[in-house]
C-alpha cells in the first residue's frame, strides 16, 4: 500500500512536470531550457545549493504543520496567517528581551511557536471540527493576521526612515546564526530536523499520535470509541499551527533579522503543497520541501533574467498539488486508454492510432 | 431627507461592492449543493478576470469579455470536476491548487501578452445602466438604478438559480446528490455527470464574478485584485445556509461592512482595523450559524459507486 502511494505520488509529479512543460511552451518559452536552468541554479555551485537548502527550511516547517493537521483529519489551511503571526511574535520577543545567544533565539522561537499555535486554536474554537466551517474560519484568520501584523508593526515597531513596513533589527542574541555569512543557510536546519524527528516519533510511536491518526482516518468511529474528538482537534491544531509559525520565525530571525511586511511569498500555502506531495509523511516532507525549495530559489535567483518567474512556480505547484491530491488520475487515464483502444480497434498501437 | 439620500448612496455602494462576491457565493452554493467543495473561487476569479480583460481588450466589447470570463471559469471548474469527482481527489486541496494555478497562469500570460507584471492596459468596461422611469424618483432611483449592466445580471442569476435549485427536477437531483449520492444512483442517475454539471455551472458563475470584478468599476486587471473576495464568497455561502437567496443576503452583509469601512476611514480609524471588519463578521457569523448549520451531508466526500464507476477500483 505504502509503495503504491509513493509510486502514485511520483507519477503525478512527472505528469505535472509534463503538463507544466506544455504550459510554458504555450506562453512561448523553451521548457527544457527552464528545467535545465532550475537544475543548474540549484546544483551549479555549493553556494547556490546552500541557498536552496535555506529556502527549504521554512517549507519543511510549514509542510510538517500541514502534515500533522491532515493526518489528524483537520483542515488547517490558515497556515499563511500562522506564519505571519509566528514571525511577528518571534521578532517582538527578539526586540524586547535582551538575552545571550542560545537563549535569545530559543526564547524567540518558543514565542513564535506559541503565537502560531494560539492563532490556529482560535478559529477552531469558533468553527469546531466541521470541514467546511473550519476551512472558512482559518482562511478568515489569514486575512486578519496579515492586517493585524501590519497594524502592529506600523503603530508600535515601525523602523523610522524605512520606506516599507518593517521593524528594527532584533537583538544580537536573538539572531538565528548562519553557517556561512555569504549564504542564507542557517541554524534553522537543526530546528527543522528536530521537529521532523519529534513529529515522526509523536505520530508513529506514541498512543497519542496513534489516536490523532485514527481520528484522521475515521473520526466518527473514534468518537464512538470514546475519544474526546473536540479536544484532540484543538491539540492537533495547536501543534500544526505552532509548526507553521516556526517556519515564519526561522525566516524572520535568520534571513531578514527583522519583520518585513510581506516576507512570506505564501509559505503557508506552500506547506499544504509540500505535505500533499509527501503524502503527509513527516520524512517525506523533507524531500518534497527540498523540491519546492529548489523551485522557490530558482524563481527568486533567476527572476532577474526572467528565465523562471514566480508565477511559473505557482503554476507548477498548482499542477502538482492538484494531481497528487487525486489518487485515481492514473486509473482514469488507464480507463481512457482502454476506451480509446476499444474505440479504434488497434490494440497495442494506441499512440499511432490516436493521431 | 438628507439622511435618506446618504442612506441611498450607502446602499448603492454596498450593492456595487457586493456584485462580484454574490456571484462567487452563487458558484460555491451550486457546487456545494452537489457535494463538491470549491475553495478555488479566489483563483478562478483572478483567472477569469484576466480572461475577461483579454477578451474586452482585443475585441472591444465588455460582453465578449464577460463571455470569455465565464468560459475561463468553466474551464477551471472542469479541471476541479475531473479531479475531484472522477478521480476521487480531496476537494479542498484541489481548490488550493486552483488558487495557485489560476492566477499564476494569468500572470504568466499577462507577461507574454502585454509584457507587464502588475497591471493591464485600460479596458472599456460596462456602462452604467439608467432605468428610465425609476431613475427620476429621488431616493429609490439611487438605490435601484444606475448600476453597470452586469450587476443586474447578478440579480437575475441569483433568482434563476433559486428557481432552478428549488423548483425543477434537475435542482432536486442536484440537492439530493449532495445529501445522499447512493440514493440518487439507485434511481439510475449518473452521480458523476450530475455533479460535473453542477460544478461547471458554478464555474461559469465564478467566471462571471471575475469578469464583473474587472469590468464593472475598475476597468483594468490588476494583480491580486480580488484580495480575498473568493474566500469571502466561500464564507458567505455558509452564512446563507447553502441557498442562493440566503447567500445573496449574506454577501450583502459583507458589502455593507465594506461600505461602512470606507465611511469609518474618514473618521480616522486605522485602515487595517477597518479592513478587518468583514473577516471578523465572518468569524462571528460562523460561530452563530454553527449551532444550527445544515451542510449538505455528502459535502466534500468522494463518491464511488460500484456500477457507475468510470474507473477501476482503487488499489488494484
Amino acid at each position: 500500500m505504502k509503495k503504491t502511494r509513493i509510486r502514485l505520488s511520483l507519477f503525478s509529479l512527472v505528469l505535472a512536470l509534463v503538463l507544466f512543460g506544455l504550459t510554458i511552451r504555450f506562453t512561448g518559452r523553451e521548457p527544457f531550457g527552464v528545467y535545465w536552468s532550475i537544475l543548474v541554479g540549484s546544483f551549479g555551485s555549493i553556494k547556490s545549493f546552500l541557498n536552496v537548502l535555506a529556502y527549504t527550511l521554512p517549507l519543511i516547517m510549514t509542510g510538517l504543520g500541514a502534515a500533522v493537521a491532515f493526518q489528524s483529519g483537520v483542515f488547517n489551511i490558515g497556515g499563511e496567517g500562522q506564519v505571519l503571526v509566528g514571525g511577528l511574535a518571534s521578532v517582538i520577543v527578539g526586540l524586547t528581551v535582551p538575552l545571550p545567544a542560545p537563549w535569545g533565539y530559543l526564547l524567540a522561537l518558543l514565542a513564535g511557536f506559541l503565537a502560531g499555535a494560539g492563532w490556529a486554536v482560535l478559529p477552531t474554537l469558533f468553527a469546531g471540527r466541521n470541514l467546511a466551517s473550519l476551512s472558512v474560519a482559518t482562511i478568515m484568520m489569514n486575512s486578519i493576521a496579515s492586517l493585524l501584523t501590519e497594524y502592529i508593526v506600523k503603530t508600535f515597531f515601525q523602523r523610522p526612515g524605512a520606506s516599507n513596513t518593517e521593524t528594527m533589527v532584533v537583538n544580537e542574541g536573538s539572531i538565528l546564526p548562519r553557517f556561512f555569512p555569504s549564504t542564507q543557510f542557517n541554524y534553522g536546519i537543526f530546528v527543522a530536523l528536530i521537529c521532523v524527528a519529534a513529529v515522526t516519533w509523536m505520530l508513529y510511536k506514541t498512543p497519542f499520535g496513534f489516536s490523532l491518526r485514527a481520528m484522521g482516518e475515521n473520526a466518527r468511529a473514534m468518537q464512538q470509541a470514546g475519544l474526546p474528538i473536540y479536544r484532540r482537534t484543538l491539540v492537533a491544531m495547536f501543534i500544526s499551527g505552532g509548526l507553521f509559525a516556526l517556519g515564519g520565525s526561522i525566516q524572520c530571525l535568520a534571513v531578514y533579522k527583522r519583520f518585513v511586511m510581506g516576507f512570506s511569498p505564501g509559505y503557508g500555502w506552500d506547506g499544504i503543497t509540500v505535505a500533499t506531495l509527501a503524502m503527509n509523511s513527516p520524512v517525506g516532507v523533507l524531500l518534497s520541501a527540498f523540491l519546492f525549495g529548489m523551485l522557490r530559489s530558482a524563481s527568486i535567483s533567476m527572476s532577474l533574467t526572467s528565465q523562471v518567474t514566480t508565477e511559473m512556480i505557482s503554476v507548477l505547484q498548482g499542477l502538482i498539488v492538484m494531481l497528487v491530491a487525486s489518487p485515481d488520475v492514473w486509473n482514469v487515464l488507464d480507463h481512457l486508454l482502454q476506451w480509446l483502444k476499444l474505440r479504434i480497434g488497434h490494440p497495442g498501437k494506441t499512440k499511432g492510432a490516436a493521431e | 431627507m438628507d439622511f435618506w439620500i446618504s442612506f441611498a448612496n450607502f446602499f448603492a455602494s454596498a450593492i456595487r461592492l457586493t456584485a462580484p462576491i454574490a456571484l462567487g457565493t452563487l458558484a460555491c452554493t451550486i457546487s456545494e449543493r452537489a457535494g463538491v467543495i470549491n475553495i478555488g473561487i479566489e483563483g478562478t476569479m483572478l483567472f477569469s478576470g484576466f480572461c475577461a480583460a483579454v477578451g474586452t481588450y482585443y475585441i472591444g466589447s465588455p460582453w465578449v469579455g464577460l463571455l470569455c470570463g465565464c468560459m475561463a471559469g468553466a474551464l477551471l471548474a472542469v479541471i476541479l470536476g475531473l479531479l475531484a469527482i472522477y478521480c476521487n481527489g480531496q476537494h479542498i486541496v484541489i481548490g488550493i491548487g486552483l488558487n495557485l494555478f489560476g492566477p499564476g497562469f494569468a500572470y504568466m500570460m499577462m507577461r507574454s501578452l502585454w509584457d507587464t507584471t502588475g497591471i493591464s492596459p485600460w479596458i472599456a468596461g460596462f456602462q452604467t445602466l439608467t432605468i428610465p422611469g425609476i431613475a427620476s424618483i429621488p431616493v429609490l432611483g439611487t438605490m435601484l438604478s444606475g448600476y453597470p449592466a452586469c450587476v443586474y445580471l447578478g440579480f437575475l442569476a441569483v433568482a434563476i438559480m433559486q428557481y432552478l435549485l428549488k423548483k425543477t427536477a434537475w435542482g432536486l437531483r442536484v440537492r439530493a446528490v449532495g445529501e445522499n449520492p447512493a440514493a440518487v444512483a439507485t434511481l439510475g442517475i449518473n452521480v458523476y455527470h450530475l455533479r460535473m454539471q453542477a460544478v461547471v455551472l458554478g464555474g461559469v458563475f465564478a467566471g462571471m464574478a471575475g469578469a464583473v470584478m474587472c469590468l464593472s468599476s475598475a476597468n483594468v486587471f490588476v494583480n491580486d485584485m480580488s484580495a480575498g473576495t473568493g474566500f469571502m464568497a466561500f464564507a458567505a455561502n455558509q452564512f446563507g445556509q447553502w441557498s442562493p437567496v440566503g447567500g445573496y443576503f449574506a454577501t450583502l452583509l459583507f458589502g455593507v461592512m465594506s461600505a461602512l469601512r470606507m465611511r469609518l476611514q474618514s473618521f480616522g480609524v486605522a485602515t487595517q482595523l477597518t479592513q478587518m471588519m468583514p473577516y471578523l463578521a465572518a468569524l462571528i457569523g460562523i460561530k452563530l450559524t454553527g449551532m444550527r448549520m445544515r451542510a449538505p451531508a455528502a459535502n466534500g466526500a468522494p463518491y464511488a459507486h460500484p456500477l457507475s464507476m468510470p474507473c477501476k477500483q482503487r488499489g488494484k
